[in-house]
């Protein structure tokens, strides 16, 4: 065991402070009488030195090359979001919140009819069905404008089968076209509960528009974790 | 431009103010690096990812020694090297020791340390540097970090202490038990060293008196 490992642990602490002069002016003169009286002590701080001085002389190395960084290193203008899932998840919930808004604002004219109030829904009906009552008094016309008839029917039988039935009427029953009034009524009544049916419908609407908010909200999410990503 | 100002620019984003500080402290730190990892290549990726780091961590920059600042980073990444790596240090210094001996070493790399004109006198100076290399590379990473800090690159306590983020109190203990073991590594290495130039010295004295014993054959004068 060297000179240095023989000596106390508060010792060695003290005389390697000693060596590098940091040591209080109290605790150096005290230890300045100790290494007078001490030529162990004075042959350790010797030792000490000559290992500060062999370090000192280590040589040192030039830098093999530049660090200097570059706008890259450090991620200024990487294209590339550093999570691309997110991009991908932004774009997913961007897309379904276009398709969903498509859709309902596509439902939206559909539902709205079948929520009109039923007068000015018959007085449509009427006016679709003057042609076809002129018709019906015309009789040998008839057959000519049935296909007509049949058009209309297929384009309303889609989105209001109870209405379209007894427009139909006076074309079904050629003897009595003075029964119009009748069939305006029934129109009446038909559209009624069509407003009705639809109304029942309504709620399905309530779904829909919370999955669209569920969606913007999910996009701008994703959008500010990506920026957050890229900011990393 | 002072470095207080530099940093305020790198603070704000300036690249180039930053790029002013690495060049300034890049030898410090790749000597560190070097001297902690005990491998050229280890010590350039350590030193690269502690500026990149410190770039990023500018933020966290709360005033004092900018440079014991940048040697914490630095003492960091070559921890985090050395396990990426799994190396031992003493394993590297070896052989950075094998390649001193076949000219491509410290003495190849670092040509102020070749002004010797004594060839003999040249031979004893990498002799002992290789020793403590050798001795240096046998410390446990905190001991051997705390003498480079503070005999290799001068660094004072208080700086030393900040780099290492111990206390002063820590740090002062850590250098003595240091020292005191390179010591005690360097006298076996003499030790080792004096046998060896004793044994060499024998065998040619041998040599002296019986020539051609123990040479191969076609070989002799």
């Amino acid at each position: 065991m060297s000179r240095l490992g023989r000596l106390a642990p508060k010792d060695l602490e003290s005389l390697s402070a000693y060596v590098d002069g940091v040591l209080s002016a109290r605790a150096q003169a005290g230890l300045e009488a100790r290494l007078q009286a001490d030529p162990e002590l004075r042959l350790a701080v010797a030792e000490l030195r000559s290992v500060k001085a062999s370090l000192a002389g280590l040589p040192q190395r030039r830098a093999p090359r530049n660090f200097t960084l570059r706008e890259a290193d450090v991620g200024r203008h990487a294209r590339r979001p550093a999570l691309p899932y997110l991009r991908f998840a932004t774009i997913v919930a961007s897309a379904l919140f276009v398709l969903t808004s498509a859709v309902r604002s596509l439902s939206l004219p559909v539902l709205q009819m079948a929520s009109a109030p039923a007068p000015q829904f018959a007085a449509e009906v009427q006016g679709e069905m003057e042609p076809l009552i002129a018709a019906t008094q015309a009789g040998d016309e008839l057959r000519v404008e049935a296909p007509a008839a049949a058009a209309l029917e297929e384009g309303l039988a889609d989105a209001l089968a109870p209405v379209s039935t007894p427009t139909l009427a006076p074309t079904a029953c050629p003897e009595c076209p003075t029964s119009f009034a009748t069939a305006t009524a029934e129109t009446g009544v038909s559209s009624n509960e069509a407003a009705a049916e639809a109304g029942r419908e309504a709620p399905a609407i309530a779904p829909l528009a919370a999955a669209q908010w569920l969606l913007a909200l999910a996009a701008i999410v994703f959008g500010v974790l990506t920026l957050r990503a890229r900011r990393r | 431009m002072d470095e207080a100002a530099l940093i305020a620019e790198a603070r704000r984003g300036d690249l180039d103010a930053f790029n002013t500080l690495v060049l300034a402290h890049q030898t410090r730190a790749f000597n560190l690096a070097w001297r902690v990892t005990g491998d050229g290549e280890a010590a350039a990726d350590a030193t690269q990812e502690a500026f990149v780091s410190a770039f990023r961590k500018l933020s966290s920059y709360r005033g004092g020694s900018f440079r014991a600042w940048l040697l914490r980073i630095v003492t960091n990444a070559c921890y985090d090297e050395l396990r990426r790596r799994k190396r031992r240090p003493a394993e590297s210094l070896e052989a950075l020791e094998e390649a001193s001996g076949s000219g491509e070493g410290i003495r190849a790399v670092d040509p102020l340390s070749s002004t010797s004109d004594d060839p003999e006198k040249a031979a004893e100076q990498a002799e002992v540097t290789r020793a403590i290399e050798r001795c240096l590379g046998r410390l446990p990473e905190d001991f051997r970090t705390v003498v480079v800090l503070a005999d290799v690159l001068a660094l004072d306590y208080q700086e030393v202490a900040a780099a290492m983020g111990s206390p002063v109190g820590t740090v002062r203990s850590r250098l003595a038990r240091a020292r005191a073991r390179l010591r005690e590594c360097l006298e076996s290495s003499r030790e080792l060293l004096g046998g060896e130039k004793r044994l060499a010295e024998g065998i040619a004295q041998r040599r002296a008196a019986h020539p051609g014993e123990g040479i191969p054959k076609g070989r002799t004068a």
